[in-house]
């Protein structure tokens, strides 16, 4: 006999084949974007400002060698900070993030009663697996 | 004593002919469950339920909500 102790909130979230009445709602997992910039915690604001000039993004995921979510940077945070601080200085620590299996149904809530605009999702372990942007959610049935 | 495993183990025990077993209340499997999954509720479970759905020698993996 075996037990999976992450059990069923593990399954569902790494976006595992289900079943039941629940099981066919659209879910988030399916809306992310999953190259976005990233970063670790020893780089430096100066090189994650230059990365950004280059890319479409306004904001980066600090992650560590496991690709677990740590902090975000953006906006005037990054923008105001010394070219050779450490990220992990700057960086917003322990962002909220979201498992893929929550359903469009429920983030649109969510993000309709927090006003949030766009919120990291991860697996159960906290691994990042993208970023989901307000806009997506309504352009899903539900 | 159950041996625990993670979600990896759990695909390849499911895909060589394991039975996999919510015991979670009849509600919430009938909501949402893993592909495959039977239903024996921990509070209807007894050994005749169990010798009942499940076969005899066959690998058997439990799981309910999470690791709480």
């Amino acid at each position: 006999m075996y037990r999976y102790v992450a059990g069923k909130v593990d399954w569902l979230a790494n976006g595992l084949p289900s079943e039941g009445t629940a099981a066919h709602e659209p879910r988030i997992g399916a809306l992310i974007i999953k190259n976005i910039p990233t970063c670790g915690l020893d780089e430096r604001s100066g090189d994650i400002r230059r990365k950004l000039e280059h890319s479409p993004w306004d904001l980066c995921a600090v992650i560590n060698a496991q690709g677990i979510i740590l902090g975000d940077l953006r906006g005037k945070a990054l923008a105001d900070s010394p070219t050779d601080c450490p990220v992990g200085q700057v960086m917003n620590p322990g962002p909220s993030s979201y498992r893929p299996n929550v359903s469009v149904r429920e983030m649109r809530e969510h993000l309709t009663r927090t006003g949030a605009r766009r919120v990291w999702v991860a697996d159960s372990d906290g691994r990042l697996l993208g970023l989901l942007c307000k806009e997506s959610l309504w352009q899903q049935p539900t | 004593m159950p041996t625990d495993i993670q979600r990896d183990q759990v695909q390849h025990l499911r895909d060589h002919g394991a039975a996999v077993v919510e015991v979670l209340p009849r509600e919430e499997y009938d909501l949402e469950h893993l592909a495959g999954a039977l239903s024996l509720p921990l509070h209807e479970l007894t050994r005749e339920t169990a010798e009942r759905v499940l076969g005899r020698g066959q690998p058997i993996v439990v799981y309910c909500q999470d690791v709480t």
